[in-house]
């Protein structure tokens, strides 16, 4: 309870000596305080600051010079006037009372404090990622990072593009392909951009596209729905079936490492075929995986997307987050969205500027490979800092172990009796055995199964 | 609820264990359940994670968890 609440059940409590001596109003050593009147009392809980009055906008004088000026007495007269009758509300107000900022940041946290927050093991895309102090402090609660919206002059924020240069990079190394965008919307987004640059690259002359089936199913959703205004088919179907696949009318082939339930796959076996027929390999794929996995441009894919989520990036209750892609040359002037470059400035320094940028804003809407490209620079950055922070290293030791945590824990449920699937990165499908009816004891405990992966 | 009884049941058991344990499973069909570790699971993670699997008594917990490693190999 406040000082001033006690104090005040305290005046209606008290004798009046007491009441003398708390009422305000009364000679104080500092000078003559207030007078509490019944008229000021009927106020006295309504917030001493409101969000209304800050607003940058016309004062009470000033609305009331327009007001004169065109000759309306108040406010509501002149909505009576503007505004048709039969689309105003009828009743005075239906809103609760103006909250000051405390009092509604009191209430947003009342909601908050709603959410069970449990540990997710759940993956699909989106990962626990301990975001170091020193990012979080200085990239993402710092306005200087935060604020800046769709730089038009990008070129004057050369501190910007060096970071997203630097994502690039990164991007670029753990692909093992050549080019990298400055990010996309999310990871289904970019997988989404990879499917119409395949369809576009095969003139629309081949209308169907191969999705793995054990992709994230959010990928596959958001392929299909971006396939359904271009009449393309999306075939979904497990990558084992590819070869088996009439592949004369593919435009394109998307598989995923580690898929959907952890499974890695060497798409490297699909590279002769695939190039017999000319259609491109688009790998979707994790970042931290690829630190110590085969890369999609050792696998010879000729387009790599993913999240750079895990990347030091909060899951955020599911975004945003950086969707990455990078493509080998053949795509790089398909490539959607932003890449930034190094160039030179008028007097021969190094400048970096956007060295391709296909969208509409920028060149004829019918010549854009694509105008649903935004990115998320902040969160590209952040990924950026977090790859610089650990240096590749770091982020082979995280990968390693992550690996190592789900190997203990594959040889723990198996030892359970469970079936754990042998090929995983960090993520495992476990089939449950309901038949098992002795629980395992330390009897049962040997060591034998451990050969069997050494 | 008993962990024991989890052996018995399907991967609905283990979900509900999990809850309790303040933790989320993917659910991917009545008998398979998907776990995804990352940078932030810790031991006492692993740990929560075997018990909600029935792995009940502490001192086999403790033996699963001090196995050497398996050799360092991926599948690819």
């Amino acid at each position: 309870m406040s000082s001033f609440l006690r104090a005040a059940q305290l005046v209606r409590a008290s004798a009046p000596s007491v009441r003398a001596r708390l009422l305000p109003g009364n000679r104080h050593a500092l000078g003559r305080l207030p007078m509490l009147t019944r008229a000021v009392a009927s106020k006295a809980w309504d917030p001493a600051d409101n969000f209304v009055d800050r607003h940058i906008g016309p004062n009470a004088a000033d609305t009331d010079k327009m007001l004169q000026t065109i000759g309306f007495p108040s406010l509501d007269a002149l909505m009576d006037k503007a505004v048709p009758k039969q689309i105003r509300l009828k009743e005075d107000n239906i809103l609760p009372d103006a909250a000051s900022e405390q009092e509604a940041l009191a209430e947003i946290h009342g909601f908050a404090k709603e959410n069970q927050v449990f540990r997710s093991f759940i993956g699909m895309g989106y990962h626990g990622t301990f975001t170091p102090s020193v990012i979080l402090r200085n990239v993402v609660e710092n306005p200087g990072w935060y604020t800046s919206y769709t730089p038009y002059q990008p070129e004057i924020s050369q501190g910007r593009l060096e970071m997203l240069l630097n994502y690039q990079t990164m991007i670029s190394n753990l692909t093992g392909l050549e080019y990298s965008n400055a990010s996309l919307l999310d990871e289904g987004t970019a997988a989404a951009e990879a499917f119409s640059m395949c369809h576009s690259a095969a003139k629309r002359k081949r209308k169907k596209f191969f999705v793995a089936a054990d992709a994230h199913p959010q990928t596959i959703d958001l392929i299909k729905t971006r396939a359904a205004p271009l009449k393309a088919e999306i075939i979904v179907a497990d990558p084992s079936t590819l070869l088996d696949t009439d592949l004369s009318d593919i435009s394109g082939v998307l598989l995923q490492t580690p898929n959907t339930y952890g499974g890695l796959l060497d798409g490297a076996k699909f590279k002769d075929t695939l190039a017999q027929y000319k259609i491109p390999l688009v790998v979707a794929t994790d970042p931290l995986a690829l630190a110590i996995t085969k890369t999609p441009g050792d696998m010879g894919a000729d387009i790599a997307v993913g999240s750079a989520q895990r990347f030091g990036v909060p899951m955020f209750y599911g975004g945003p987050h950086a969707g990455f892609m990078a493509v080998s040359k053949k795509f790089v002037r398909k490539i959607p969205g932003r890449v930034v470059g190094v160039s030179r400035d008028a007097q021969g320094g190094q400048a970096l500027r956007l060295a391709m940028q296909a969208r509409e804003q920028h060149i004829r809407r019918d010549k854009a490979t694509s105008n649903i490209c935004t990115a998320q620079a902040l969160l590209a950055n952040c990924a950026a800092a977090y790859a610089i922070y650990h240096g590749p290293e770091g982020i082979r030791r995280i990968a390693t172990q992550v690996h190592h945590h789900a190997s203990i824990t594959a040889e723990a449920l198996r030892a359970l009796g469970h079936q754990v699937d042998d090929s995983f990165f960090d993520n495992l499908r476990v089939t449950i055995n309901g038949s098992l009816q002795q629980l395992y004891s330390p009897t049962t405990l040997d060591c034998s199964h451990i050969s069997r992966c050494a | 609820m008993n962990p024991k009884q989890n052996l018995g049941g399907q991967a609905a058991d283990i979900h509900a264990a999990a809850v309790e344990r303040g933790m989320n499973f993917r659910s991917i069909d009545d008998s398979t359940i998907g776990l995804n570790l990352d940078e932030t699971t810790s031991r006492a993670d692993i740990l929560s994670v075997l018990d909600a699997f029935g792995a009940s008594d502490a001192e086999v917990r403790h033996h699963l968890l001090c196995w050497t490693p398996i050799v360092f190999s991926l599948s690819l």
